[in-house]
């Protein structure tokens, strides 16, 4: 029961904790970020496991994750609102070569990340050229050019 | 199929002014600000969520540094907060202890006995049972010559070497129980010393 209650609560501490820290936290990783990552990772593993590291624990602690995992997933394509709550929305940025600055800072990114993603999935030079950049759910941005004349 | 009709003049649309029927027929852009263009691109952008997303999470991240201080302070343990004193009415023992501990987490239970209370060649130091059902004791400094019980309590006897002399004993403790409780720990026959201590899972 103990080892079921601790990764549900995990599972959802992280799920919160994440969702406060924004989507932009993690997913520009930086060498710096991944590492973090990995300390983030090893400070749940005890807390997780505890002091019995028996392969039963471990199974349930894994399954008990999973199971979680995939009835969110559930709950996610059941209810648009759950997803929405859980993963957030997507947010234009750019829109016809005219950069939002609110929702930009708000969403802290920078005219220099748009740029870069529009440089690295288009080979786009100006800004002119982008027709609509959007932040997306996974925290990456999508770069849809202007049609070319 | 008006809908359908409409729904396709978006998406083939490559300009982005599109004619004032579509703008009125497509649900999303009533949240649309004024002064912004309808779109040609397919996005499920919800701005008055994303905004409403957004002031929680600065929300958060003021609640994150708040918590981050509070910690500093040892309101979550072993910090200026957590380290407290007690003492019986007369001042014969003074203990030092943690008011905030985790569970599992192990410490030191500091116990002074003043040297009045010294005068003969042993004290007799009772530790209510309570607080033993809720810390393990993996070790006493100095050794207890005896250990009885007396009713739930349990009364430790040390030896002394030097009668007269301020006398410290020390507990080694290990957190079991999450919770509050509380302790009394006195000379037998003496008024007792209260100690609280708050134990986070």
């Amino acid at each position: 029961m103990d080892s079921v209650l601790r990764a549900a609560f995990i599972y959802f501490f992280l799920l919160v904790v994440f969702r406060i820290a924004g989507r932009r936290t993690l997913s520009e990783m930086t060498t710096f970020d991944f590492v973090l990552l990995l300390i983030i990772g090893e400070a749940t593993e005890p807390v997780l496991l505890g002091d019995d590291p028996s392969v039963v624990h471990a199974a349930l602690v894994i399954i008990t994750l999973l199971f979680i995992n995939i009835g969110m997933s559930l709950v996610k394509n059941r209810w648009k609102t759950m997803e929405k709550l859980m993963d957030g929305v997507p947010t234009i940025i750019v829109e016809h070569g005219r950069l939002m600055q609110e929702r930009m800072s708000t969403a802290r990114v920078s005219r220099d990340d748009v740029m870069e993603a529009a440089r690295r999935m288009h080979g786009i030079e100006r800004l002119e050229q982008i027709k609509y950049a959007i932040v997306e759910v996974s925290g990456g941005i999508t770069i849809v050019p202007q049609a070319s004349t | 199929m008006k809908p359908r009709h409409d729904e396709l003049a978006s998406l083939a649309s490559d300009n982005a002014r599109v004619s004032a029927v579509n703008r009125n027929a497509k649900p999303e852009n009533a949240r649309r600000q004024p002064g912004e263009d309808p779109r040609s691109i397919e996005v499920d952008e919800d701005m008055a969520w994303q905004r409403r997303t957004w002031t929680i999470q600065r929300f958060g991240w003021f609640a994150m540094g708040g918590l981050v201080l509070t910690a500093l302070t040892g309101v979550f343990g072993y910090g200026p907060v957590s380290w407290q004193e007690a003492s019986d009415p007369v001042g014969l023992v003074r203990i030092e202890y943690e008011r905030f501990q985790r569970q599992g987490s192990e410490f030191t239970l500091r116990v002074d006995v003043a040297p009045e209370a010294t005068a003969e060649n042993a004290i007799p130091l009772r530790v209510s049972g309570t607080f033993l059902d809720a810390v393990e004791v993996k070790g006493i400094a100095p050794e207890p010559r005896e250990a009885r019980s007396l009713g739930g309590d349990v009364e430790y006897v040390f030896p002394l070497a030097q009668p007269g002399q301020p006398v410290t004993i020390r507990f080694a403790l290990k957190l079991r129980e999450v919770g509050s409780h509380s302790a009394e720990i006195r000379l037998s026959g003496r008024e007792p010393a209260r100690l609280s201590q708050f134990i986070y899972p």
